[in-house]
């Protein structure tokens, strides 16, 4: 039985359940980051491990602010209460899976509009066009290399149509 | 980098550096109960290779494992993994009915098992 000193990040007490803290992981953004340039983003990813290093990349690499919850079905309770501008979705999840988190949340007034990038491990391109009809803007593959997700996310046109990429 | 001379004399380790060493760690140690977790989830397929339940089950630890070995570093477990979980994939769509049916994902699952457990 390891002692309570070499407990790590993925044997967190709550690593099943929600992790909403403003910053988890001490520390500014790095150098380049721009406070301004932070976005709200809904995560939602059933696997701890890659749940903690997108969290971990998005708002240190990044400078997001990331509410990470790890079930659709979390996401349809408290999504809107964060007031996200982006919602990032693994495709498959246990119970609610990302189509259908997403279809769910679109069906909440307040992120009907709200684009959606999906994290998935299907490659396939048949697969990929087929996800990516159900609304998303982006669909990211996974494994992912931390630095390459903040820059897909950095793509993504804002609400309104703000182009962070531009500024 | 945040710049700076780390302990080493080396450039500093930023903060992101820091947690995600860690986090690859952490999945490195917690890596043989993922690999316990899909031989027992074999396990059950074997003994019940109809239950499209068990199949499913190991389908999405293969999955998972697809999805997340490659961002901590072991990418050659993560291909193992999709091309696993790909024949299950198959299998499931032709209906396995015995043992026998299973044996073709069976054997590269513990190909992959023994080359993750391997020294």
């Amino acid at each position: 039985m390891a002692g309570r000193d070499n407990i790590g990040l993925l044997d967190r007490p709550d690593a099943d359940s929600t992790h909403d803290r403003p910053q988890p992981f001490p520390g500014p953004p790095l150098p380049g980051v721009s406070a301004m340039s932070g976005r709200r983003i809904v995560l939602v990813e059933d696997d701890d491990s890659i749940r903690l290093i997108a969290q971990l990349s998005l708002e240190t690499l990044g400078g997001h602010q990331v509410l990470a919850l790890a079930s659709g079905e979390e996401a349809v309770a408290r999504a809107a209460g964060f007031r996200p501008d982006l919602l990032v979705l693994d495709v498959s999840m246990p119970g609610m899976d990302g189509p259908e988190t997403l279809a769910a949340l679109r069906g909440q007034a307040s992120l009907a509009q709200v684009p959606a990038v999906f994290l998935t491990a299907h490659t396939q391109p048949g697969k990929v066009a087929e996800i990516r009809a159900l609304g998303a803007v982006d669909v990211i593959a996974k494994p992912f290399d931390p630095q390459a997700l903040v820059d897909r996310v950095a793509r993504v046109p804002r609400p309104g149509g703000s182009d962070p990429e531009a500024s | 980098m945040n710049g700076g001379a780390g302990p080493d004399g080396g450039p500093e380790e930023s903060t992101f550096q820091k947690v995600l060493r860690q986090l690859t760690a952490d999945y490195a140690r917690l890596l043989p109960q993922r690999l316990a977790e899909l031989e027992d989830k074999l396990r059950q397929c074997e003994d019940m290779p109809a239950s499209d339940e068990r199949l499913l089950a190991l389908q999405r630890a293969l999955h998972t494992m697809a999805g997340s070995a490659g961002t901590f570093g072991l990418g050659a477990l993560g291909e193992q993994a999709r091309a696993v979980e790909l024949l299950l994939v198959d299998l499931r769509q032709r209906g396995a009915g015995s043992a026998a049916d299973l044996a073709p994902v069976a054997a590269p699952l513990r190909l992959l098992l023994r080359d993750a457990r391997a020294p």
